[in-house]
């Protein structure tokens, strides 16, 4: 960083002790040391094109650290992009015109990295400026367009040390195998400079399914800790399987609930741990949820309120940062996260904005208004005015935006309401999203014929009680509004009678707060319609 | 090939992955579920993997180098399951 004066020191000095202890482990039983690690990187530094920025896509995690490592000493600063989407890529060196790619697979890359072509340096051990910048990652900030966030070498090895004080993991000989990717900072965090500044052992590996984690660590002698992602440990928990010892379970990039916490100790039978961070602060607190909601700092950082914001500071913070989320902060400095603010969304450990997303969705030629929503199992769907297909829809937005953030459904509306100043109006968005959603989920009944409430009716051609299709409105209306009650029936109109055994459907719309309408259906034809006042359901009841 | 077997993935795919868009009918038993075709990824692929278990007891894993086959279509994807499926 400009300002702050260099700082040189032995790569070697800072890690006296546990030089030639065991860094990596293979899955073919070979282990190398962090002496080995600095050689094989020392020795690649001097290979690398002569270039300002390196952009890192190894997806092997010792390759990618080899790597990370011989780009910063060679006098350059890694790049790690979220995620490896052509246009991503495209973006990144047209901002950084002086970089090259870096990667471990055939892909289109200017230097291509294997562990058979690795040679090790027999210099001595290089000296390093730790307060150089390391890396550039990026992440969506509360405006939409892409932060650039630079962190020093002193930054993630002072945050690592804070973090591993703080969970005891400093003197453990354990081995650490993780789902995340080094690229994700949680990933490169944990993976990297936790384990360089430890005795642990990192696994290469890259186990994905549940299955896969379990077989690697059946394969494993030591005790170990996982490092994963709220999903990730959730399907672990729901597997019907006996799981292998072990010691620790880590958690990051999204909230873990109480109730899936103690599920996922319960199911794999070690202590769950989270941590709180992101690209900007890197990690900075810890809990562990299925015993507490409160994160606790680590040692010398605190979180401070001034006026409305919240301000980090201290431990590996260099200069305060203010966060972009709302917190309760309790006497003794413990605090719990109460909610994001702005609209910032995240899923699967990427984050975008809504505003973001929005902009890229109406910018799509052909496409008047639109907006992305939350939708079922932390999803986004998206209401959109247009004439295209969906499909052409998805195909543009594919270019523009991270997969995980494609709408999951799309609901075409004739317009959004906004008011006279375009601002959305919420409480009529929620109305319009919801019957959309209903009309969506719309249901096909019959009556068979051999319902009781048949049974001496017209025996020749009997046809289905009014009350009895109702009834189907009423069970439809309250499984897609929950929390509500139905008041009464305001009005029915029974147009055409529907006979047993015919497919029938009922189609719902919210007029109003309280108001929902209903429409049934045989085919095109319409056979009852009307409308049912509902209220919110509450504890005490009225008498009636 | 069993197409009981092929309409019940469909089933089981729709509500356990929330495809609201999709119906049954447009899924092809030919047609790639990952990427093009039904346009699932890698979060769904976790999810895949646990519907499997539970319903068939049928356990996925990378190191299967017929996974590319095994998530080609739904049609390979229902062999896989009759072949490994212990419930």
């Amino acid at each position: 960083m400009d300002g702050t004066p260099s700082a040189q020191t032995s790569l070697c000095d800072l890690i006296p002790n546990t030089l030639h202890s065991d860094f990596c482990l293979f899955a073919n039983g070979q282990i190398v040391s962090r002496k080995d690690l600095i050689a094989h990187a020392v020795a690649l530094s001097e290979q690398l094109p002569a270039k300002k920025y390196a952009i890192n896509l190894c997806q092997d995690r010792y390759l990618f650290i080899v790597a990370y490592l011989a780009v910063y000493l060679r006098q350059q600063i890694s790049l790690l992009p979220s995620n490896q989407a052509p246009n991503t890529l495209a973006d990144l060196s047209l901002n950084y015109p002086d970089s090259y790619t870096l990667g471990d697979h055939k892909t289109d890359i200017d230097y291509l990295i294997r562990q058979d072509l690795l040679t090790k340096s027999t210099k001595p051990c290089p000296n390093i400026d730790i307060n150089r910048p390391v890396s550039i990652a990026f992440t969506s900030g509360s405006t939409g367009k892409p932060k650039a966030i630079s962190k020093t070498w002193r930054e993630f090895q002072h945050s690592a040390q804070l973090a591993l004080a703080q969970l005891a993991l400093q003197k453990q000989h354990i081995t650490l195998l993780s789902t995340v990717p080094m690229q994700h900072m949680y990933g490169l965090e944990t993976g990297f400079f936790w384990v360089f500044f430890s005795q642990m052992t990192l696994h290469n590996s890259h186990p994905f399914y549940p299955e896969d984690i379990r077989n690697t660590l059946s394969q494993l002698p030591n005790t170990n800790i996982l490092v994963s992602t709220p999903r990730h440990l959730k399907t672990c928990s729901q597997t019907s399987n006996q799981w292998p010892p072990l010691k620790f379970i880590l958690s990051s990039t999204a909230p873990m609930s109480t109730a899936l916490a103690q599920q996922i100790e319960q199911s794999l039978q070690a202590p769950l741990f989270e941590l709180l961070g992101s690209t900007e602060t890197l990690s900075f607190a810890s809990r562990q949820p299925s015993q507490t909601t409160q994160w606790q700092a680590y040692a010398g950082i605190q979180l401070i309120q001034h006026q409305q914001q919240f301000i980090l500071q201290g431990g590996h913070i260099t200069t305060p940062i203010t966060l972009d989320d709302t917190f309760a902060i309790q006497d003794d400095g413990k605090f719990s996260l109460l909610g994001r603010a702005g609209d910032l969304i995240k899923i699967a450990g990427k984050r975008a904005s809504l505003h973001d997303l929005n902009q890229k969705l109406t910018q799509i030629n052909g496409v008047d208004d639109g907006l992305f929503f939350h939708s079922k199992n932390e999803r986004l769907s998206a209401l959109v005015v247009s004439q295209l297909p969906k499909k052409t829809i998805i195909d543009q937005l594919k270019h523009v935006i991270d997969p995980v953030f494609l709408p999951r459904a799309i609901y075409p509306v004739t317009a959004l309401p906004r008011n006279n100043m375009g601002k959305i109006r919420q409480a009529e968005l929620e109305q319009l999203i919801r019957t959309q959603q209903m009309q969506a989920s719309q249901q096909s009944y019959c009556i068979p014929a051999t319902h009781p409430c048949l049974a001496g009716h017209f025996p020749n051609k009997p046809i289905v009680p009014g009350v009895v299709i109702l009834n189907y409105v009423q069970q439809q209306l309250l499984a897609n509004f929950p929390d509500t009650q139905i008041v009464t029936l305001t009005q029915a109109k029974f147009l055409q009678p529907l006979h047993p055994e015919e497919n029938f459907s009922i189609s719902l719309s919210q007029s109003a707060a309280q108001h929902i309408k209903f429409t049934c259906t045989r085919e095109n034809e319409r056979l009852v319609t009307g409308s049912f006042m509902i209220a919110a359901k509450t504890e005490h009841t009225y008498e009636q | 090939m069993s197409q009981e077997l092929v309409a019940e993935l469909k089933t089981l795919f729709i509500e356990g992955l929330h495809l609201e868009d999709v119906n049954a009918e447009d899924i092809g038993a030919d047609e790639p579920l990952f990427g093009e075709g039904l346009g699932l990824d890698s979060i769904d692929a976790l999810e895949i993997a646990v519907l499997l278990d539970r319903q068939y007891g049928v356990k996925i894993t990378s190191e299967d180098e017929r996974n590319q086959e095994i998530f080609a279509s739904l049609n390979a994807l229902a062999e896989f399951v009759t072949e490994n499926r212990s419930k």
